[in-house]
Order: C-alpha cells, then structure tokens, then sequence
C-alpha cells in the first residue's frame, strides 16, 4: 500500500484528486467531507515515506481557515433559512437550520478539500509531477521545464527582492513592506532574466518541443487505475447515498 | 602556438579557408527590433578556425556578446532581426540544425553563472542536457559519472547549486558542456560569454586550463568573448578586436599584442602587459597589500574617538554568519568570517579581495546591518561624531551613514527616469547643505549627471542604459547621497578598461573632496594595485 | 478569432512563470495583513472577508501575461503556468488550485474577447477585474458554499473581491506593464514595441 500511494501516476493522481474535489462539491454531507479527510490524513500520517516535516505548518493555516468557515457558517448560516440563495441552491430542502450543523457544512467542506490537496503535496514528488504532466498529460517539455526552472529561481527571485527593498532604505527612502516600488525594481531584473535563462537552457541542447528520453519514465499502472477509479466511486457513492439515504450510514 | 602562424598571416591576408572553419560568418547585420535605427552589427565576416583558441575583445556595449549569441543560434531565435548574412557552423549554416543537433557540436557558458542551470543539483541539470539530445536513460549514469571525474566535479553531483559559490557554478556549467561535446566527438565548438566576469582569478585559470586541455586534447574550438587578456594572453592562438562600431578591426597574434599598446588604448581595452602581474606578485597583493596598516595599532579607543584619525568603520573580534538575519538570538547561521579585526578610515580607499563566495558581500551586507554577527562592530555616525556599535544602531541611522553600491548595478534604481534616481539621492541626504528649493535640486543632479556624461540620458529610463552606464548611475546616486561610508561590491564587473578608470577616478576624487570612506570589494589584483590604498583579504574564514 | 494563436517559446513561459513567483511572493506579503483582519472578524462570523482584498493577486498573472503578449487563450495558460507552480511551492489545496487557475484565466480572458483581441487599454482591463470577479466568485460559491450565508454579506464579498481586483489586477498590473515596457525590458513583445523608442526619450544636452 505505501508503495502504492508513492509510485502512483502523478497525473493519475492528480485526476482522482480533481474529480474526488468535484463531487465534493455537489455533496452536503458533512459525514462524507469528514470520512474522505480522514482517509487522506490517514495517508499522509501511515502511507507514505516522503517527509512530513512540514505538515504541521501547512495543517495550521488549514485548521484556521476551517475555524474561521465553521465561524462563518455558525453566526450567518442561522439566519439563512430564510434566504432566496439559501433555497435556490438546496431546493427548498431545509435539512437543518442548526446554526452548528451549518458551521459543520462550511468548516468540513474546506477540510475535505485541504486533505485531497495535502494527500496529494505530501505524497507526490515535484519532479515526478512534471515529469508525468509530460509523458501523460502532454504537456509541452517547454512548459513543464520553464515552470520547473522558475521554480528553481524561487530563492535567487527571493533574493532580489529584498535587494531591492534594500536599495530604497539605503537610499533613505522609507518603504512598507507591502508598496510596490521594490518589487517593480525586482521585477525589471527579473524580466531580464527569462531570455538569460533560455537561452542558456536552449544551448544545452533543450528544444521546448521536440523528442527527448527520460530518465523518470512514468507508467500508468493497473493498480493506479483501480485505486483512482475505486475511489472516485466511493466518494461518489457516499455522496449519493448521503442525500438519498438508500443505506443511512453517513 | 608556434606552429599556427603561417595560417593565421593567411587569413589575415583575406583568405577564406572554409574547410578548416568551424564557424565563419559572412556579411552579418544584424538588429535587435525593426523600429531601431541603427543596426547592432553591421556587415561583419570573421571566421574562426577549427582546433584554436581564439578570444574576442572589445569595449561594453560593442556588440560582441551579439555576435557571439548569433554564433550560438540563440538570435535571432530568440528575438532580433537577422538583416542579412550567413553564419556556417562546420561548413553547413546553422539555421539548418536541430536544436539537439547544435548543441553536440556548439556549446556556450555565459556571464551569469546564476542563471545557467534550471534544476537543482548538477547531476539533475547533466540528465537534463542527456535527455534534450536523446540519450538512452540507460547509458546516463556512467556517461554523467565520466564526464565529471573529467572536470573534477564527482563531489559536487548532488549538491543543489544554491550552495554552489560563482566558480564552481561555472565549473559545473562546464562540466555540462565537456558532457555534451562528448557526444558529439568532442570536435566541437566552445563559445564563452565572458565566463570569468564574476569569478576570482584562480577559478579563472582553472576553468580556463580545463579548456585548453579540451583544446589540446579533443581538437575542441574556443572561442572566448572577453574584455581582459589576464587569463586569456598566455593560451589564446589569436585575438580578435571589436571597435566600437561592431566591426573586427585587428586580428593578432598573442606575441603581436606587445607591439600594440596604442590599438588597445585607442579600444579602451587593458593592454595587458601594462598590468600583467606574475602569480608571485600577485599573491603578495592578495596576502599583504601596498600599504596593509598594522591593525591593532589603530583599533578604536572609545575615549579617543573625537582624535582625527579616528576610523569610520571598526571590527573587533567580529563574527559573522551567513544566512538570514533573524530576530531571535538563537539561529545564527553558519559562521563565515571569525575573529575579524579591522579599521576603515576616511578618505582612505580600501580593497577587500577573496575568492568567490567567501564573504566579501556578506561582510558588505554585515556593515549595513543585515547579517548577525559577533563581537563588536563600530561605525561612526556622522551627525554626532560618535561611534557606535552597529547592532545599537537603528536601521535608518545606520544607513544615513553607509551607502552601498550592488554588485548588479540595477538593483540600485528606484525611480523610472535617469534624473530622478539622482535627486532621490539629493533629497535622501542626511545633511542638507542648503534649503534647496526643487529646481536648485533639480540643476544639482543635472550638473553631476553631465560630470558623469549621463545628462543626455536624463529622460531614459535607468535600465534602458548600458551596462557601464548604469554602473556609473549607481555609483552618482549614491554619491549624490552623501553617506561618509560607501560600500561597493565589485564595481568593476563586466567593464572595460576605459570604464574602470572612468568610475575609480570619479571615486577617488569624491572621495577626497568629501572625506569618505571607500570599501570596494573584487577579484581583480590589478584594480587593487592602482587604486587601493589598503587592502584586506578574506579567505578561509578570516579576514587579513 | 481570426488571429492565429500565439506560439508559446521558452522565454515567454520563464516570463510568465518568473512574474507568476513574484506575484506570489507579493501575496506571500500581503497574507498575514489578511490573516489577521481575518482572525479579528472571525468571532463576528466575518472571517471570509479578511482575505478577499488580496484576491486580486491570484488574478494578476492572467492580465500580465494577456497585455504583454496580447493574443488570445495568453490568459488561461498563463494561470494555468502559476497555478501549476503554486503546485509545486506546496499549496495546500493542490491540483484543485489549477481548475481555479482555469477558470480565473478564463474569467480575464472574456474582457479582452469582447473587443475581440484587439484593444489592450484600460477600458478592457478594467472590465476584465469585472469579469474575472464574476467568473471566480461562482466558483468559490459552489466550491465554498458561500450560498449558504445572507445575501448581504455575499453583496458585500463581492463589492470587496471586485474592489480588489480593479485594484491589483487592472490598475496595479496595467501600470506594472507599462512601466516594465517603458523600462525596455519588454522590447521583444507587442506592449514593448508600443512603448516607443529609446530616442524618444533623449534630451539635447544645453551645452
């Protein structure tokens, strides 16, 4: 299974992911948002072997967001009973006015989207990303390697930026740290650096739309297939199931 | 070297010889955009013959990293206007290659180290370079392994180029190279952009040996486009000279270049045997410069602050760490300079040389309170006379004080024309001299524009200017701003003789007029022996 | 669309990709202002609208790349490329970020397909901060269920989302471009080639 999830077909992946966010946000089950969260923190917790130092700083912006649409559905969503959106979009079927179970609704349903999104960060390596956009998804090597080199840029970009905040303290020149003008001067110098970079990538022999080999070959497994397909279907069924009751489990 | 000669009288005479070429262009024009009025290049042949090493001189801004990027099939792919001409690479023209095809046989290394690579370690760029020309995944591993036991780089495969220092990035741009010149045959081209612009010396003659046994070796092409023989004077086969025109007006043999000290004065170029320093003379400068000053004699006495002598700047046991400065005490970073003394005083000018990545701008950095450090730091605040310890210092006090000059000349600009840059610097002054009124500030920065001949220029943008220019900008508008302490990180880069001179001159005579005090860091012992007065060297964590 | 459309080259996606990271080192900056407005409404159930004055950021490689290289679907790829490396930087919602690219591309480029590719000025740029409001927020309403909240506070979400487009993605981004063609840098493009000349700019000197 740990194998499973790593060597998964990053395009693969990412389509269960998508799909898995669409239905979801046709479901009104905060049953379903909170089991298809608890099976990818699940997976992000026990099956994968990629590092997880950095979940507790991307699950703490999370949890507040969660709070904060928890807080938005508490305090507003009361009141929403009598509201011409309200009933537009749920049919006029009024499930619960409970000011907490609205909360719920809100607050899980970003929860569930933040879990597809972090199983899919936290178990996919960057480089097989791209790779598998290229052979899979076909997208142009010129693409999948200019946004892999801008991505490789990030600290020097960093870099120039605070050189360039620098520049106007050193010229006595006070500046918040939000205003514009240094990252217009950053911006100039790296607007240069796009044609540097190309033609340095085009003299090693990189042409943006040609045949090339790799040496991360992505295949589309048949147990890549199933899972996705099998997920997508449960998630899709839980859904169904939630709003109809045919079996009252969630 | 003995034995090329005849040939290259041959050639000089006007001969074609397009066998034996590996690149020839004929009748090159040459535009950046049809709008322009004036052509770039303008009608130029010259060839280069295969298995020579050949380096392409002239003053910034004459074309020749143009010619040497159309050379590489790089313009007009990738914007310009190609008028007319025709460029022949190893006899067929170059238009006709596939990308992949050109780049077994045509290599280029460029200026910016920085900017070469697009993934993260050496082995992911080398597999990067395999797999643009379509090597089977199988045969990369040792191909990869090879091609770096060959440049000396098997240590630094894997390690992100992030930690890479300017040199060894080259090497490793090099190393890419030899790997794919390899799969050509190694019969190939080499052109380099002024590769060695922001490495020290001793990388350079490196990197520059490792060519030269490829030359010698695999009968590889070189062609180099720089604008100092330093490196180049003892292993070219011929030197080639641009003049300000775009056009090649002298083509020489390396002993010729004895004879022609007015052609390369007339060019603005460094005639090298004027400066050309031996590896002893030159590790004296690095070691113990001119006029190195007992350091200790001098160290601050607080109570004698108020003496004339007194240093503007002063380290004491200083450590310094790499790294981003953090509130908390806790992270520091790595260490990178120790038990650093040294005193800077004013109207002195002093050179602070190392080899790339040691710590020369974070020393710079240091001094303008960015970097954590330890030990004691002074710097004397103008308005009250008194030293002060940096880390005291607020930040806005502290840089009405030091003023600094940035390796890359436009990270400095923050205004969108020419004349503004310099009255920022006017108005941003700590002391105002007068009341001056807008206009007066106005003619102020007109009348120091036109001493730095950039008054013309006073509408354009400031990164519309060339490279010299904008150096030159950078360094008025900090003058402009009268800061006692001016930091400058490697002020010379990239520029011609005629350009160092122009901008140390106006250096010095400010520097004196004002009582400033100097910092300049750099590579080049030359510049050091002309204009330094004091010297210091970073090397292997301290500071000499 | 009887232009053809634009060929993408490598230096062009590094362009849009290098702009794509500074724009989110700008919101990057701008963030924690919006975290804690954010926090503070929290209590009242006002959290959401902490963070919309930024949303005009996400849409700002969409416009940016829209009136440097002027074609049609320049929009769309554009964020697709940013949304993309939002992927790779580790955001927290993943691929989901791309469909949300997609549809803010789209949500630019219809302002621009109404003049039918021919106007770059301001009357379709700001339009486009109408547009691309409008495009986003169904999606958001769907995917957030903002629906579900009173009419009034989704009048005012989307007052403040639009105010901070026209803000960011109109005015910033047009003078950002025109001051980036002004600063030469963008010569090899149609906005550059419309910026004028280096001669226009020169003065004679007195003397």
């Amino acid at each position: 299974m740990i194998i499973c999830l790593e060597k998964m077909n990053p395009t693969v992946k990412m389509i269960m992911v998508l799909v898995c966010a669409v239905i979801l946000g046709f479901n009104r089950s905060v049953a379903v948002n909170l089991t298809v969260t608890g099976i990818c923190l699940f997976c992000i917790l026990f099956l994968t072997k990629r590092s997880r130092r950095n979940f507790p700083r991307v699950l703490l912006p999370i949890l507040f967001l969660v709070l904060v649409m928890f807080m938005t559905g508490y305090r507003n969503g009361a009141g929403a009973g009598s509201d011409a959106g309200y009933y537009m979009f749920t049919a006029g079927k009024t499930a619960s006015n409970n000011p907490v179970y609205i909360g719920l609704k809100m607050s899980s349903r970003v929860l569930a989207y933040a879990s597809l999104g972090m199983f899919f960060t936290f178990t996919t390596d960057n480089l097989d990303f791209i790779q598998s956009l290229m052979q899979q998804g076909h997208m142009k090597p010129k693409f999948a390697y200019g946004i892999l080199a801008a991505f490789h840029l990030i600290p020097q970009i960093g870099q120039e930026l605070s050189d360039a905040r620098l520049a106007f303290r050193v010229r006595g020149i006070r500046q918040s740290p939000i205003s514009l003008k240094p990252f217009f001067a950053a911006m100039v110098n790296c607007m240069r650096w796009s044609e540097t970079l190309a033609m340095a990538m085009e003299s090693k022999g990189f042409d943006g739309d040609g045949q090339r080999t790799s040496v991360r070959i992505m295949k589309v497994r048949r147990a890549d297939v199933i899972l996705c397909i099998s997920f997508i279907l449960f998630v899709l069924l839980a859904c169904i199931d939630s709003h109809f009751q045919f079996i009252p489990l969630l | 070297m003995s034995e090329l000669p005849e040939q290259v009288n041959d050639r000089d005479h006007g001969l074609q010889n397009e066998k034996t070429d590996a690149i020839s262009c004929s009748h090159v024009t040459f535009r950046y955009l049809q709008q322009n009025k004036a052509n770039v290049l303008e009608d130029i042949s010259v060839s280069f013959p295969k298995g020579e090493v050949t380096v392409l001189m002239g003053r910034s801004g004459c074309g020749k990293s143009t010619l040497a990027a159309l050379m590489g099939g790089l313009y007009p792919e990738n914007g310009g206007i190609l008028q007319s001409g025709k460029i022949l690479l190893m006899r067929k023209d170059l238009s006709s290659y596939s990308i992949p095809e050109r780049s077994k046989v045509l290599s280029m290394m460029f200026q910016n180290a920085d900017l070469q690579f697009c993934m993260q370690t050496l082995r992911q760029e080398m597999t990067f370079c395999l797999e643009n020309i379509s090597c089977p995944p199988s045969d990369m591993g040792h191909r990869i392994q090879e091609a770096a036991e060959k440049t000396g780089m098997t240590d630094y495969l894997d390690r992100p180029f992030l930690t890479l220092s300017g040199g060894e990035k080259q090497k490793a741009a090099l190393s890419c190279i030899f790997l794919l010149q390899q799969e050509g045959g190694g019969e190939g081209v080499i052109l380099l952009d002024e590769p060695f612009a922001n490495i020290d010396i001793d990388w350079a003659e490196k990197i520059a040996d490792q060519l030269i046994e490829m030359n010698k070796q695999l009968g590889t092409t070189i062609i180099a486009v720089d604008h100092s023989l330093d490196v180049w004077l003892s292993r070219a086969d011929r030197i080639m000279i641009m003049n300000g025109e775009g056009k090649i007006c002298a083509s020489l043999l390396p002993d010729q270049v004895r004879k022609s000290e007015d052609l390369f004065k007339a060019e603005g170029l460094r005639w090298p045997y004027q400066t050309v320093l031996s590896k002893q003379e030159r590790t004296k400068i690095c070691s113990n410069g001119p006029a190195v000053g007992t350091l200790t004699d001098h160290l601050p006495d607080p109570e004698n602050s108020e003496e004339k002598v007194s240093p503007t700047i002063a380290l004491q046991d200083a450590g310094i760490y790499a790294g981003k400065k953090h509130l908390g005490s806790g992270a520091k970073g790595t260490l990178i300079l120790g038990h650093a003394d040294a005193a800077f005083y004013p109207g002195e000018m002093t050179a602070v040389l190392g080899p790339s990545g040691a710590g020369k701008t974070t020393l710079f950095r240091t001094l303008l309170g960015r970097q954590n450090y330890t030990g004691n730091i002074c710097i004397r605040d103008d308005s009250t006379g008194q030293m002060q310890e940096l880390r005291q210092m607020k930040t806005r006090t502290l840089l009405k004080n030091v003023g600094i000059v940035f390796q890359n000349p436009s990270n400095q600009f923050i205004t969108q024309n020419v004349l503004q840059e310099v009255e920022t610097g006017i108005l941003g002054r700590p002391v105002k001299p007068e009341k001056l009124a807008g206009s007066d500030t106005e003619n102020a920065a007109i009348e120091m524009l036109r001493e730095f001949g950039l008054s013309r220029f006073r509408r354009y943008s400031p990164y519309m200017l060339s490279q010299g220019q904008q150096r030159r900008l950078a360094v008025l508008s900090v003058i402009a701003g009268q800061q006692k302490v001016l930091l400058l990180d490697e002020p010379t880069y990239g520029q011609d003789e005629a350009m160092t001179e122009e901008i140390m001159k106006i250096l010095e005579k400010r520097m004196e007029q004002e009582k400033l005090t100097i910092l300049f860091s750099t590579h080049d012992p030359v510049l050091v022996k002309r204009w330094a007065d004091k010297v210091y060297r970073i090397e292997d964590g301290e500071l000499r | 669309m009887e232009k053809k459309s634009f060929s993408w080259k490598l230096k062009d996606v590094l362009l849009i990709a290098i702009a794509g990271v500074l724009f989110s080192f700008l919101y990057l900056g701008t963030v924690y202002v919006g975290s804690a407005i954010s926090a503070a409404l929290t209590p009242k159930g006002l959290g959401v609208l902490g963070w919309e004055p930024l949303y005009g950021i996400y849409f700002m490689a969409s416009t940016f790349a829209i009136l440097i290289i002027q074609k049609p679907g320049v929009g769309i790829v554009a964020e697709v490329i940013a949304s993309v490396l939002e992927v790779l930087m580790g955001n927290s919602f993943g691929p989901s970020v791309i469909l949300n690219g997609i549809i803010q591309g789209l949500g630019v480029e219809v302002a621009f397909a109404i003049f039918r590719y021919k106007r770059f000025d301001w009357t379709p740029t700001i339009i486009s901060a109408f547009t691309v409001t409008a495009a986003s927020y169904i999606y958001d309403c769907i995917a957030y269920q903002y629906y579900l909240n009173p009419v009034w506070m989704i009048l005012v979400q989307i007052l403040i989302r639009l105010v901070s487009a026209i803000i960011f993605t109109s005015v910033i981004t047009k003078l950002l471009c025109n001051g980036l063609a002004k600063a030469g840098v963008l010569n090899a493009y149609p906005i550059g080639q419309q910026a004028g000349s280096k001669k226009d700019y020169e003065v004679k000197d007195e003397e």
